[in-house]
């Protein structure tokens, strides 16, 4: 066996926010070894970018971050070093490549230059970098801005930047998250390749399991700041031991899961209240949670089902949990009516673009060309295509937000169509409480009223959401809950067509899996039709009676969603689905 | 499973809390704050609290600063810590008029040219800029020049130099926010006109134009000062903190205390105003 590269021992960082101390990672113990990859995996404040900031020393000091325990990369001791050592062990040992590459290039400094900043000693040229990491023209990107470049050429030049100092730890935080599914399987083929190559360990840190299967060889699954389980990749995968993990596996759904009926789940969201100290984190969520997980918390043992490790003191039960699952109800049968709720006929949209001329108009760059899509009454279509493609715009034009240049959109009902954007905290105004906001479709009717608070509370029961939280700002709540409170201000006065834009490509799996969960119900129970923008292909198969692809804003396909699946008629489609990751070894189909 | 909350009952609700405020606020900025309510209450409180009747003499002339008079005495006796008190009178409560009417035209002007946008927003953007171009100070000496002096001439000729910036602030401010998706969810859900303005746009605007007002109190002062100084505020016999300093400035190597006193009034109260404005910029961009 050769030298451990990274060796972490009971890491544990407490964080201070307003004067509060909360402990975001607690008793962290793993090794990593030259050339291996690991999957660090959790939802949202789990703490899994913790630990990659933990790692290069970079929690932000306004938290006072106080770490504890041992961090040993290269057989340096990092916990508690002095100032130089980090940096120099930043500079030459551990390098990271982040979610949003442009936020991590300088914008007025050209490739070159600002890979020549990044490490001064290497003997390799940029060039070869450059062209190392599959980009084409290596001198045309040596010289141009970070601007110039696409989101998929960054991260490139970005992974390129890191592997020039050669360290021995790459830490990837969700560097696929932003970018397109055929880019995000180049981007991993090449990060596989790389640690290969180069002998460099990567902490790959992901809410996505099938990205995460495609790529590492172990895995540590995270939550709420402990290890709950880790061991190599396929077998947590295939026999997953903590039912933490099993829920995860069980949420995520691919190209063949079944979209007859609603989607496994993760049982409600997570409560931050427990006593940690004694007891499992995840007791309050689990379906197997017995009296003595509230009164011990599990340590971390080996496994059963697998050679690794696992915190739960029932994992034994564990291979019982997916046995459960596949009996959920069968959606009901819907009627799809001959009527169309939205019918766009010939649309084409242009936007100007390139520098402004003083004497000439800028030159109009087609959006959208000759588009003619028509959603019937009870009919949910979904809109797939990459960033780029047009989605955005031909939603906005269905919902009237934008005006098309040419064609004409007809709508059946009077009442505007609503919308469900991509980042629901966003869209709610942050000083108004919940119950007012759902309550603004309602403008006949004073909040203050009875009839008014009742409602309100009646949509947002409809929508799964506490009526108690009326009251409260949509910085009191989790994500999943301003989710659920954007939707019953959609549904409060049933709406005859639902525009979802991108309404699950920012949340983690079981996230998704509910909110998916939860249209297809609303659109089902209320009689909505239903546009859906993704590009996530699984999801529009899950949600959608037809799928639509958009390509450089014209419709390729259109067509029933496993019948596209099954036999993709455009050569854009077949790439769609070759690229999506799957559980199995080595990724693609 | 007892003393676990169920995941949907609602956190205590985080009204505005001074303590959080302050925390927030930093001890500077907390210091500039509490000091500047102080001023403000002297200001408004100066003519019941001054030791001695500013206007009449009441010890000899050129006594240096002592126990019985802090400040000393001017040129006919007068107690110059009475006469600072109520100078702060002048030169506060106008500075703050001078700010809530450049803060009322400029944030209406803006409210026009970001809401309507267009070439309603191009045209008022052109007058804006015109107004910043011009040398402020100049425009406002010559309109008080023309006026006359006195202080509501010299306060109008400040506030007609002075709302520009908050007309840029509110525009820009608007301007944003109408971008925003919660403001565009805000229309779709149906919400137009006043409604709009008031509920989901007007209460994005406020803290900026707070940050702002508060971070120009010091130059406001300073300039109604300079106009004093130049002998363009308050007729002569009453006290204005500039004009104290103007008018004894040629006895600077003799009686010190006479210039240096009301100057170094001027320059703490600007030193709160800044000190109060990071305070409050600090404590409602952590809101």
């Amino acid at each position: 066996m050769t030298e451990s590269v990274l060796a972490v021992q009971d890491l544990s960082v407490i964080l201070s926010r307003e004067g509060r101390p909360s402990r975001v990672l607690d008793g962290i113990s793993f090794d990593m070894f030259p050339g291996e990859i690991i999957a660090l995996v959790g939802e949202s404040g789990s703490g899994k970018t913790s630990i990659g900031l933990t790692l290069q020393g970079l929690l932000p000091r306004e938290f006072q971050a106080r770490v504890g325990g041992s961090i040993r990369l290269a057989g340096i001791e990092l916990v508690g070093a002095r100032r130089h050592t980090w940096q120099s062990a930043r500079r030459h040992l551990v390098r990271a490549i982040s979610q949003d590459p442009m936020g991590a290039l300088n914008p007025t400094m050209t490739i070159r230059r600002q890979m020549r900043e990044s490490d001064r000693r290497s003997g390799g040229s940029i060039e070869d970098w450059l062209s190392r990491t599959g980009l084409p023209d290596p001198d045309r990107i040596a010289d141009a801005l970070p601007h110039r470049l696409s989101g998929g050429q960054r991260q490139r030049v970005l992974i390129a930047m890191a592997m020039m100092a050669r360290p021995k730890l790459l830490i990837a935080d969700e560097p696929t998250t932003a970018l397109d599914v055929t880019m995000q399987a180049q981007i991993l083929h090449l990060l596989r390749h790389l640690a290969h190559e180069q002998q460099t360990a990567i902490l790959f840190i992901t809410h996505d399991l099938s990205v995460a299967a495609s790529l590492a060889d172990r895995v540590l699954v995270l939550y709420a700041g402990r290890i709950v389980e880790m061991g190599r990749m396929q077998d947590v995968v295939r026999t997953p031991a903590h039912p933490y993990s099993a829920g995860l596996l069980a949420a995520r759904f691919d190209l063949d899961s079944d979209r007859r009926r609603p989607l496994p789940t993760l049982p409600s969201e997570r409560t931050p209240s427990i006593n940690v100290a004694s007891a499992c984190s995840y007791a309050t969520r689990c379906p197997i949670a017995r009296p003595d997980c509230t009164a011990i918390r599990p340590p971390l043992k080996p496994a059963s089902a697998h050679g690794g490790a696992v915190a739960c003191l029932h994992h034994e039960q564990t291979r019982f949990l997916s046995a459960q699952r596949a009996d959920a109800e069968p959606w009901p049968a819907q009627t799809i009516q001959e009527t169309a709720a939205l019918r766009l006929s010939n649309v084409g949209k242009a936007y100007p673009t390139g520098p402004q001329s003083f004497w000439g108009r800028r030159q109009p760059q087609p959006v959208l060309r000759s588009i003619t899509l028509s959603i019937k009454l009870g009919e949910c279509v979904a809109l797939v295509g990459e960033s780029g493609a047009g989605k955005t715009t031909l939603l906005r034009i269905a919902a009237g937000l934008v005006v098309p240049e040419s064609g004409t959109v007809a709508r059946f009902d009077k009442l505007p169509p609503q919308v469900v954007f991509q980042d629901p905290v966003a869209a709610l105004t942050p000083w108004l409480t919940i119950g007012e906001q759902i309550g603004e479709r309602l403008r006949a009717v004073s909040l203050d009223s009875d009839y008014g608070r009742r409602r309100v509370g009646e949509a947002m029961k409809l929508v799964g959401l506490d009526p108690v939280l009326m009251d409260a700002l949509p910085a009191e709540m989790s994500v999943g809950q301003c989710q659920r409170a954007v939707l019953a201000r959609a549904v409060i006065v049933p709406p005859r067509l639902l525009l979802c834009d991108e309404p699950i490509s920012a949340m983690d799996v079981s996230l998704a899996a509910t909110t998916l969960n939860l249209l297809s119900d609303l659109r089902r129970r209320l009689d909505m039709a239903m546009l859906f923008v993704t590009h996530d292909l699984a999801a529009a198969r899950i949600i959608a009676d037809r799928v639509a692809v958009l390509k450089d804003g014209a419709l390729v396909e259109i067509a029933d969603p496993d019948a596209i699946i099954a036999a993709p008629q455009s050569a854009y489609t077949q790439s769609l689905i070759a690229a999506m990751p799957s559980l199995q070894p080595g990724g693609g189909r | 499973m007892t003393g676990r909350p169920s995941p949907d009952t609602l956190p205590a609700r985080p009204r505005f809390n001074w303590r959080d405020f302050f925390r927030r606020a930093g001890w500077l900025g907390s210091f500039g704050i509490v000091g500047l309510s102080v001023v403000t209450l002297v200001a408004v409180l100066a003519p019941w609290i001054t030791p001695f009747d500013p206007q009449l003499r009441v010890a000899g002339a050129y006594l240096p600063p002592s126990a019985g008079h802090w400040f000393g005495t001017d040129e006919i006796g007068r107690d110059l810590f009475s006469r600072v008190i109520l100078g702060v009178q002048n030169t506060w409560l106008p500075a703050l008029a001078v700010i809530a009417s450049s803060l009322v035209i400029g944030s209406l002007v803006g409210l026009i040219s970001g809401l309507l946008g267009g070439k309603v927003d191009l045209v008022i953007e052109r007058i804006v800029d015109l107004f910043l171009v011009l040398p402020g100070t100049l425009i406002a000496l010559a309109v008080v020049a023309s006026l006359g002096p006195g202080l509501v001439n010299t306060m109008m000729a400040l506030a007609v130099v002075w709302w520009m910036w908050y007309a840029r602030i509110s525009r820009d401010e608007i301007r944003r926010l109408k971008a925003r998706p919660h403001v565009e969810a805000a229309r779709i859900a149906g919400v137009r006109g006043s409604r709009l303005l008031l509920r989901y746009l007007l209460p994005g605007v406020v803290p900026a134009l707070l940050i702002g007002a508060s971070l120009d109190v010091a130059n406001v002062t300073m300039t109604l000062s300079l106009m004093s100084f130049l002998g363009l505020g308050l007729p002569a016999p009453a006290p204005e903190l500039g004009a104290m300093t103007s008018r004894t400035l040629d006895s600077l190597t003799v009686h010190w205390w006479l210039p240096i006193l009301p100057a170094a009034i001027i320059f703490l109260l600007c030193l709160l105003a800044n000190l109060a404005g990071d305070g409050i910029r600090a404590a409602l961009r952590g809101a």
